[in-house]
């Protein structure tokens, strides 16, 4: 039965021992030998799509590391979808379950979070950021009342690595900071932005991000950081086009 | 001007001539200005996306030059038929770009709910032939339009074959009325690797249903698990097109007659005049072949 046959097939595909399957599916197999080509493919492929999603790490830990990563990671989880660039959301915590990577390089999960995100927002729904004119029509009584969405290409990623100063390095043979970065990942047109945000100023979008009303979210930026100035947040998020819209609750 | 006005420029079929498949490191050549190639290809699982910039590109040079959707997912040949979900994404692309084509291949890549990322073998059966046509007549249908069919390379084949693969191709193209996209560097693969005469397989497939052409390069690769059975042909799509599949083009265009003809390329993309200069090389083999039918005609 071909059902058989392919199951069987997906099955040998994604093991890594290298044998040449005689029979698949009841049906008898000429140059199984060959099969290897089938096997390679798929890995190689998968890949490639998972490097181009994942550049920092791919040359920060290098080829072999990242091959080793990238064929585990393939052979346990194919992709569910057709579209490549949909492939590889899980690989931060795939990652994360490795202990000769993480061992060495523990702040590896979290760049990948970073770099998925970054690849999120390439991809997502485009949409006109909310600009500050559009908040000037309010009567200062509807503050209380706001509640501000996030554009649709946004995305916050928060490690108590420096993952935003790993994102673009060259090498891990530079110093690092000691401390964590929190970021705002953000497609307002044409180009991704990594944008580096103080404690407050994350603890105020993600707030934003669930739903919360502007004082709530004000509430949240000011527990984690108390110098947290919503004004200059407010005049700087305008500026870059993290809001899409609003509602007045 | 609305966004319904800047879509009809460049409607309607695809010419006969030869085109491009378009690849990402070409695409600010192509949206700087129009490039001298008849049309481009596109791979449809790489803009079924939400939004950003890939698509604006994508309608940009749709307005210059006319696109084809060549599908790499559907995975027609999957015993477990196809994903509507995956349908429907590939309908409302359709229903955006208005491809003068839409194509897939007589192969597998979904099983268990996985996407396999290749274009895997069928055995010639008449079970897999009914799922093949199953699967084509919900895509026809899904989609609203013919789909053209393309025959693919392989490494391994299934025994006991029931028919040739030309004959499996074209009792799929007869049962559904979807049309054929010839990809002759496939047979030039194919025939080395299985050991069968290119030339009856030209001869085997329904050169009236020919829709478009497919011509690309390919890899020799010593098997190293090999019993002096000689290379393996790797169809990867990341060489210059060889003299023995320009030879098959020539062939199959004197039977089929001029029709739209692709230079594919995927891996080790070459700069964008190497790759336009295979395409007037393609060109040349249409003009050739229009003008042998002309006298033809004369001395008929």
């Amino acid at each position: 039965m071909l059902r058989d046959l392919q199951a069987e097939f997906r099955a040998g595909l994604l093991t890594s021992e290298e044998t040449a399957p005689g029979r698949l599916g009841g049906a008898g197999v000429i140059g199984p030998e060959r099969f290897w080509i089938y096997r390679n493919n798929y890995v190689a492929s998968l890949k490639s799509a998972l490097e181009a999603t994942y550049p920092a790490i791919a040359r920060l830990i290098g080829a072999e590391n990242f091959s080793f990563l990238a064929h585990a990671y393939s052979r346990r989880f194919p992709p569910a979808e057709p579209s490549l660039h949909a492939y590889g959301g899980g690989f931060a915590d795939h990652v994360a379950g490795i202990e000769a990577a993480v061992g060495d390089l523990p702040f590896l999960p979290d760049l990948a979070r970073l770099e998925w995100a970054v690849n999120e927002a390439y991809f997502a729904a485009d949409a006109e950021p909310l600009i500050a004119e559009q908040l000037a029509a309010l009567a200062p009584g509807d503050y209380a009342r706001l509640r501000l969405a996030l554009h649709p290409t946004a995305r916050l990623v928060a490690s108590v690595y420096p993952v935003w100063h790993l994102w673009d390095a060259e090498d891990l043979a530079n110093d690092f900071p000691a401390e964590g970065d929190c970021m705002l990942v953000l497609r307002p047109g044409d180009k991704v932005d990594v944008i580096l945000l103080s404690p407050g100023d994350h603890a105020f979008l993600s707030a934003l991000a669930d739903g919360s009303l502007l004082g709530e979210a004000v509430e949240a930026a000011v527990a984690a950081e108390p110098g947290f100035d919503l004004t200059a947040s407010l005049a700087a998020h305008l500026e870059r086009g993290t809001f899409a819209g609003f509602d007045l609750d | 001007m609305t966004a319904a006005h800047t879509r009809v420029d460049c409607l309607g079929p695809i010419p006969a001539t030869a085109g491009v498949g378009l690849r990402h490191p070409h695409i600010d050549a192509f949206q700087e200005r129009r490039q001298p190639v008849g049309w481009v290809e596109v791979h449809s699982e790489n803009y079924l996306v939400p939004g950003g910039p890939r698509m604006r590109v994508l309608e940009k040079i749709r307005a210059d030059l006319p696109v084809s959707c060549h599908g790499v997912g559907l995975s027609l040949g999957s015993a477990e038929g196809l994903d509507e979900d995956h349908l429907r994404r590939l309908r409302s692309l359709f229903d955006r770009i208005e491809p003068g084509l839409v194509s897939e291949h007589v192969s597998w890549s979904v099983a268990g709910g996985s996407y396999l990322n290749d274009l895997l073998p069928l055995p010639y059966t008449q079970e897999a032939l009914d799922i093949l046509c199953r699967n084509i007549d919900r895509a026809q249908e899904a989609f609203g339009r013919r789909i053209l069919i393309e025959n693919p390379s392989s490494y391994l084949a299934f025994a006991p074959a029931e028919m040739t693969e030309w004959a499996f191709i074209a009792e799929a193209v007869s049962r559904t009325g979807c049309g054929l996209l010839l990809d002759v560097n496939n047979i030039h693969v194919s025939a080395h690797n299985h050991g069968f005469d290119a030339a009856e397989y030209l001869a085997g497939v329904p050169g009236e249903a020919v829709g478009e052409i497919h011509i690309a390069g390919h890899a020799e690769c010593e098997n190293p698990e090999n019993s002096g059975a000689g290379p393996v042909l790797i169809d990867d799509h990341g060489h210059p097109v060889i003299e023995p599949v320009w030879a098959l083009l020539d062939a199959a265009l004197r039977t089929i007659g001029p029709c739209p003809v692709l230079v594919e390329r995927d891996m080790n993309i070459p700069p964008l005049e190497d790759l336009l200069a295979e395409a007037a090389s393609a060109q040349r083999a249409l003009d050739a072949c229009a003008t042998d039918r002309t006298l033809d005609r004369h001395v008929a």
